[in-house]
């Protein structure tokens, strides 16, 4: 398969008062061509900030992205681009729907137009061309009469219908790559189903790449080629889908299997959680981030980073459980037989 | 309705209404007619979309709302109909956990303040010194520690807030709580470690919960019973065993089928039921079961008769005209 996105040992800080806060410290991963990638992780993992660094929605200062950090977009560095590529870049190659459909639309405008904006800005067609584009672009995110829609502002549409509004604008220049932010977790579950299967389908017809974040790993069984799973601003785990459901390697990916209650589970039993809480990332620890609530934890993490671990198929995963002089009783899942890989 | 032994019943709600007037000749009817009844010690679940009722039906029930028509009895007595000493009383044996615990927590007391008022304006203890070994002992039950009680909330996470919320509800040892929806502002690991204690206190203190909340799978277990809402009415409710494995209504298999399963093997097999659109608005609905327009079996007697809620297996009951 061939490569579109390559993330390469990020690192994004932001600047506050109580100090710098390392909101990802060095994530790599790649996207392929077609494929949907789901990056999944609790509130503050650095998720998001990864996706926006990839949008290039990074405001400097407070943020800052440190030297030494590469995103490869079709082989070319996307932070070494000037404004104006970026112009070229957002909307036309990459696009992104944001978690709260009706905080990022823009109330003073309709929906029309706010579709008509970007095909314009990208394109060189007339405002009609671009209107028809408009319409079909509503049809195929499954508004029902689009040609009256059109005129409709985004207060007067449904979460759901919002939602669907704000894939279209993100479709509207064919883009390679779609970054959807929690697209789904103001939604209702009906809902959710419904805007969930519509970003499969239009991945399968149209071929783009997408970027899925989430903090819900049941969201993404369906549609996710790949997962990674960050902590604490860094990648713990990353895996095909089956991979990481059903052959985890890292006790956090593990646990957050096990914190969601199946329905074939008794009921009012104790479910696995997670105790504490995720550390601050002002004074990130110095061994593995996890270390503090793993219930496998060790001397060595407290006190060394983890090294990745590679296994087939290019599952990996940081975790010092791997390490061939662990011992390896108790654990709930199969530990070691990887390859060491020290950064 | 459902039935339970007379005995055993806490809480008994009766063909209850709220209506909202909107305007002149529009009227939004949050909860039309909703019938259940609650036993000591059991957990009661209410689940549904956004905007069906469900926090209006559990507001009405411990009285925070004046109710339009019907009856809710709480150990007998009328909600609605309490004055002075006996809704004092009321108030605190009936509790809430509020859904968002940035909100429900007032920024500018310390924690300290907020477990101790109710504990204050029950005059439940006569010194200060009882009050403070009281919050102690409530912030250690739900897993804080005594040096966050001199703290302010903002400096404290969801989860954490989630926790003071719930010591809050604890203080003045209630029987029943309402539980609107506790955990839907969590991370999913933090969501758990809620769940778990809510679980505890209530096999330790035998309480008894309404729980209000979208997440079927959270819902299902934690509840014994699950009543399913849609636009303003029960249209099922069962045991929750029942109810996941013996879907009757229509509608509960469709919000069952939309639930995520985190496998990928299975999610690829399975056949989803999607609905399709969104909840039409509660103003003003038509007559008829209020489901029809997204039924996939539904027929010209759903649009004349409204079904009403009847027992189609023991202790199953499901509004529809299939059944």
């Amino acid at each position: 398969m061939e490569q579109l996105l390559k993330v390469e040992n990020l690192r994004v800080s932001y600047h506050s008062y109580a100090g710098e806060v390392q909101s990802v410290r060095g994530v790599s991963f790649e996207v392929n061509k077609g494929e949907t990638v789901a990056v999944v992780g609790e509130s503050g993992c650095g998720k998001s900030v990864t996706s926006k660094a990839i949008m290039g929605l990074i405001q400097c200062p407070p943020g800052e992205i440190k030297e030494g950090s590469h995103i490869y977009f079709e082989n070319q560095d996307l932070l070494s681009f000037q404004e104006k590529q970026w112009e070229k870049y957002r909307g036309a190659e990459c696009s992104m729907i944001f978690q709260d459909a009706l905080t990022s639309l823009n109330p003073t405008m309709n929906i029309g137009n706010q579709i008509i904006e970007n095909i314009t800005n990208h394109k060189n067609v007339t405002k009609l061309e671009a209107k028809k584009e408009a319409i079909r672009l509503l049809e195929l995110v499954g508004i029902p009469e689009p040609a009256a829609r059109i005129k409709q502002y985004p207060h007067e549409l449904s979460g759901g219908m919002r939602q669907r509004v704000m894939i279209a604008i993100a479709l509207a220049c064919n883009p390679k790559l779609l970054i959807a932010d929690e697209p789904t977790t103001a939604l209702d579950v009906t809902i959710q189903a419904q805007i969930i299967d519509l970003i499969k389908q239009l991945q399968q017809k149209l071929g783009t790449s997408v970027i899925l974040i989430t903090h819900d790993l049941g969201v993404v069984a369906d549609i996710a080629h790949r997962i990674v799973v960050m902590y604490s601003g860094k990648v713990v785990e990353q895996g095909s889908s089956e991979d990481i459901f059903y052959r985890p390697k890292h006790p956090y990916t593990w646990a957050l299997l096990k914190a969601v209650p199946r329905l074939d589970l008794q009921n009012k039993q104790q479910l696995v959680s997670i105790e504490g809480m995720p550390p601050d990332l002002i004074t990130p620890p110095v061994g593995c981030p996890f270390a503090e609530r793993c219930p496998h934890t060790m001397k060595i993490c407290q006190t060394t980073p983890p090294p990745t671990y590679h296994f087939e198929d290019g599952h990996e995963a940081s975790c010092w459980l791997h390490h061939p002089q662990c011992r390896k009783e108790n654990l709930p899942f199969v530990a070691g037989g990887g390859q060491e890989c020290q950064e | 309705m459902p039935g339970v032994k007379d005995s055993e019943v806490v809480l008994k709600v009766e063909h209850l209404k709220k209506y909202f007037p909107m305007g002149k000749h529009a009227v939004l009817k949050a909860v039309d007619d909703v019938s259940f009844e609650m036993k000591r010690g059991e957990t009661l679940g209410i689940v549904g979309e956004s905007g069906c009722g469900k926090t209006t039906c559990g507001r009405t029930v411990i009285g925070l709302y004046d109710k339009t028509d019907g009856t809710v009895l709480y150990k007998g007595k009328d909600v609605h109909a309490m004055k002075g000493n006996e809704r004092k009383a009321f108030t605190k044996e009936v509790q809430m956990i509020f859904q968002d615990p940035y909100a429900s927590l007032d920024p500018r007391l310390k924690v300290n303040q907020i477990v101790g008022e109710g504990m204050r304006i029950h005059k439940m203890y006569s010194s200060n010194a009882e009050i403070q070994d009281r919050v102690f002992e409530l912030l250690d039950q739900v897993g804080l520690n005594r040096e966050h009680a001199s703290r302010y909330v903002h400096e404290f996470s969801g989860g954490q807030r989630q926790r003071i919320g719930i010591a809050r509800a604890l203080a003045l040892d209630p029987e029943f709580i309402l539980c609107d929806e506790p955990i839907s502002a969590l991370d999913v690991s933090i969501q758990a470690q809620i769940i778990n204690l809510l679980i505890r206190l209530q096999q330790e203190r035998g309480l008894t919960y309404l729980f209000i909340a979208h997440d079927l799978s959270m819902v299902k277990h934690i509840s014994d019973r699950v009543g399913v809402m849609y636009l303003g009415t029960m249209v099922e409710m069962t045991t929750s065993e029942e109810l996941y494995t013996n879907p009757a209504h229509p509608y509960t298999k469709a919000l069952l089928s939309a639930i995520p399963i985190p496998d990928p093997k299975v999610e690829h097999e399975r056949q989803r039921i999607m609905l399709s659109g969104d909840v039409p608005s509660p103003i003003n609905p038509a007559p008829g079961c209020r489901f029809k327009g997204r039924c996939p079996y539904a027929s010209a007697k759903c649009s004349q008769e409204t079904p009403v809620l009847h027992e189609i297996a023991p202790k199953h009951y499901v509004a529809c005209h299939l059944y």
